[in-house]
């Protein structure tokens, strides 16, 4: 038990260390000569050996060690990094990784890496000088290597990776000035000149304690020349001393060098800006717990809300007790919240490897940008959007981006761009897939979508360009001529639409033929607790999540006609379908109109489409803590979980996405 | 009425050296059920359900179990017998299942048995007379005097749950 309880530990950090190999075999891949680049996958490598030796994985320490071998021959310029070294490297990583996981997860087999230790073993052989004995890896260099305690040296340790655009500055306020804390006050100030400053230490509320000593740390992000800024700093006066470099990362120290970790974690060692993994001031917390903390929060979210309806009618201490606890719930559930936040990257970090690898199987050329990586979601969304992500990145590379000659051709620079970037728009996360490729070619999709039977001819007249590009997200619609591995068949766009309206997000997409295509997630930052509005129907509550009600309203009789057959609502100047509750389920028993005819119904706005649904009732809004619940094979699918309702009874929560479903599709252009 | 068609048959059951299963044993209708006690986390009483639209006949709905949202299925009705959710005092057999829980609503809870496992009969004759899908049970068998069948829970729900 206990073991496994590393394992599962070790499997995370394993994981980072991958993810950060990948990275720099990547990195290495653009400029062969970088020992920098080399050294960072060396000591990755060597931390997974130190590692995995020690939980007694080993196939996993084997394979990290020839690797090692490798690297090491390749760091001291005895192999160069071509690209079959760097191919091989890519496939060891990859194996690693295997070997990783099917040593953790006891069950599986180990696999055969024979194959590969030979091709480690040749290939760092092949670059050697004595080329004799290199093969057995027993020289006193593998002994050294294979001892993670005696190896790594501290002055080798102080280096990590450089984090591009940030730089490390530190000063000093001559001991004799009589305002100290003003000066370096005045110090950050100029540094925030240049950007963003961030692991301010001390803090600056410290700056006018008796023990502050005049040294300052921070990281600044800033594209500006180090030496400009530290003259920006000498220049506030009385600085002893000023320094500006660029801003390393510090590797990961082995559990053992207790003393020297904590000092570590002391120095800037705070930042999770890249992949490489940092264990400063950070816990690794079981997601299980979070999801637990999570879930008691929302019962307490809940309880609120009942004890709100119920404390107006008693003393004023109650009411005004009610509402402190109100708050400090509120404030509890907000840093929870935040407390399951992870930022983009954890997924981001294993597109560059994917997209190199497609757009090579592709013969494309693709410039990958990732920008944002430092904007945060919950947790379980992050887990869930990696697979759509992966599903647009491929589509982009695929059908968007034209193969070099024919980029040429229209006057293109041969390499396309990919761009994945996050960005947060108050309460909600932006993720864009964007490429500079022909653009959907409307005129194939129409032609795929009538022969495939997914629209008539004469509806294909009468689509406006949106609507046909949304046609690419219908279910089974897929324009690859050829089948591909890349994007594959029919599987897609809209197990991508469908699994982001799941997470109560919205998937746009954006089109210019020939400029490219760009497809828009909008996410909510958290899954767990949502506002919804309540809606009732004979016996039974239906909640609507907030994000896709657009309003609601009480339609007159004479707000709903009859149009070609199909029910419609006036709202105002505006025309809209208008669904019933009870027809769509089936169930709510029979319809009892009010007394004063008026219908009330809720408009549903999913992506332009705006719909409108008859309910029995409409109950107000309320936060409510999304469950999931085992549907059985007959229960409709129109619902994305269920709540716990203040009465203790579970109420299902509505899919927007898939009540209007059946609308989009019959959507008649004419109306 | 039981044949005893292996030789650990009745013997076995005699000696407290062979590995006894203990059963919890629920009454829907004239029958009586058996299902492994390892499979069974708690049994609680009716609740009120919330209906799952379109669902079919024998899903009674969704009920709150200490927070936990959990799918609640008729025993009776799937087995195509009465239904036990019928009965306003039926109680909620809540079983592991696949790593998730779910309920199925049974008449009445009877007693606990402790069988031998080798001596439950598939007789083809004994569980024709049930008009039972063969797949859903494990056999019949009898505790003092009392005929019971067991029932597979996962045969039972495998098809249902998605």
């Amino acid at each position: 038990m206990e073991l496994s309880q590393y394992g599962e530990l070790f499997l995370s950090e394993s994981r980072e260390h991958v993810s950060a190999i990948n990275h720099l075999l990547l990195a290495l891949e653009q400029d062969a000569g970088s020992r920098e680049t080399v050294e960072g996958v060396f000591r990755a490598v060597h931390t997974i050996k130190g590692m995995s030796a020690t939980m007694g994985y080993r196939a996993v320490a084997d394979l990290a060690h020839e690797m090692e071998d490798l690297l090491d021959r390749i760091r001291h310029g005895r192999v160069q990094a071509g690209g079959e070294v760097v191919d091989l490297l890519f496939a060891a990583a990859d194996a690693l990784e295997r070997a990783i996981e099917a040593a953790v997860d006891e069950g599986d087999e180990e696999p055969d890496l024979s194959k590969l230790l030979a091709a480690l073993r040749a290939a760092a052989a092949g670059g050697s000088a004595d080329a004799s004995g290199v093969a057995v890896p027993s020289g006193p260099e593998a002994a050294a290597g294979a001892s993670p305690a005696t190896d790594g040296g501290a002055g080798e340790d102080e280096e990590g990776d450089e984090v591009a655009g940030l730089l490390a500055v530190r000063f000093r306020v001559s001991a004799d000035s009589m305002l100290a804390g003003v000066r370096a006050f005045m110090a950050v100030k100029r540094a925030r000149e240049f950007g963003e400053v961030s692991e301010l230490r001390p803090a600056e509320t410290d700056f006018q304690l008796p023990e502050f000593d005049g040294a300052v740390r921070l990281a600044l992000r800033t594209d500006a020349d180090p030496d400009e800024v530290r003259a920006a700093i000498a220049s506030v006066g009385e600085i002893a001393g000023a320094e500006a470099g660029p801003y390393r990362l510090r590797r990961a120290l082995p559990e053992a060098q207790g003393d020297g970790g904590a000092a570590a974690a002391d120095e800037l060692g705070t930042a999770r800006t890249d992949g490489a993994p940092s264990r400063a001031r950070n816990i690794r917390v079981d997601l299980r717990r979070l999801d637990a903390l999570m879930n008691q929060v929302g019962e307490l979210v809940i309880v609120r809300d009942r004890l709100r309806q119920l404390a107006p009618g008693g003393t004023p201490e109650l009411v005004e007790s009610v509402d402190q606890a109100g708050r400090l719930i509120g404030e509890l559930q907000d840093e929870i919240v935040r407390a399951r936040m992870a930022p983009v990257w954890q997924v981001f970090d294993r597109f560059p490897r994917l997209v190199r690898d497609a757009a090579r199987s592709l013969g494309k050329q693709v410039d990958f940008v990732i920008e944002g990586k430092e904007i945060e979601l919950d947790r379980s969304m992050l887990d869930e959007i990696g697979d759509p992500l992966v599903h647009l990145l491929r589509n982009s590379l695929d059908h968007g981006i034209e193969p070099p000659a024919e980029r040429k051709a229209k006057g293109k620079a041969e390499t396309g761009t990919l761009r994945l970037s996050a960005s947060r728009e108050r309460s909600r996360v932006i993720i864009r897939v964007e490429d500079d490729g022909r653009g959907i070619q409307r005129e194939r999709v129409l032609a795929k979508a009538v022969s495939s039977g997914l629209i008539r001819p004469d509806e294909a007249q009468a689509l406006t360009p949106e609507e046909v590009d949304r046609l690419i997200t219908r279910a089974g619609f897929s324009t690859a001529e050829t089948v591909t591995d890349v994007s594959g068949r029919g599987v897609g766009l809209d197990v991508v639409a469908t699994r982001v309206r799941a997470l109560g997000g919205m998937l746009d997409i954006h089109s210019e033929p020939g400029r490219g295509t760009t497809f828009t997630l909008q996410l909510p930052l958290t899954l767990a607790i949502v506002r919804a509005l309540l809606v009732r129907l004979g016996e039974e509550t239906y909640a609507l999540p907030l994000t896709h009600v657009g309003e609601t309203t009480h339609l007159e009789p004479d707000d709903v006609r009859l149009v070609k057959g199909r029910t419609v609502a006036l709202l105002r100047d505006e025309v809209i379908p208008l669904l019933s509750l009870r027809t769509l389920l089936g169930s709510g028993g029979e319809a009892r109109p009010r007394a004063d005819g008026r219908r009330p119904a809720v408009v549903l706005e999913v992506g332009d489409l705006r719909v409108g649904v008859e309910v029995d009732r409409l109950m107000g809004q309320q936060e409510i803590v999304v469950k999931s619940f085992d549907q059985t094979a007959g229960t409709l699918r129109l619902f994305s979980g269920a709540t716990i309702l203040s009465d203790g009874r579970p109420a299902l929560i509505l899919d927007a996405g898939s009540v209007v479903a059946g609308e989009r599709a019959a959507e008649a252009p004419a109306l | 009425m039981l044949q005893i068609d292996t030789d650990r048959g009745l013997s076995g059951a005699a000696e407290p050296a062979v590995a006894l299963e203990r059963m919890v044993l629920f009454v829907v209708g004239e029958h009586r059920f058996g299902v492994p006690i390892d499979r069974i986390r708690e049994i609680i009483p009716a609740r009120p359900y919330t209906p799952l639209p379109g669902g079919e006949a024998f899903v009674c709905g969704l009920i709150n179990l200490r927070g936990r949202i959990v799918t609640v299925v008729d025993l009776g009705a799937r087995l195509g017998l009465a239904p036990a959710s019928a009965h306003p005092d039926h109680s909620i057999v809540i079983v592991e299942y696949r790593g998730k829980l779910v309920g199925l609503a049974v008449q009445e809870v009877a007693r606990i048995v402790a069988v031998d496992p080798d001596t439950l009969q598939s007789s083809a004759e004994t569980l024709r007379s049930l008009r039972i899908d063969r797949a859903y049970l494990r056999g019949v068998g009898e505790a003092d005097d009392e005929i019971f069948v067991a029932v597979e829970p996962d045969e039972i729900l495998d098809p249902i749950l998605v």
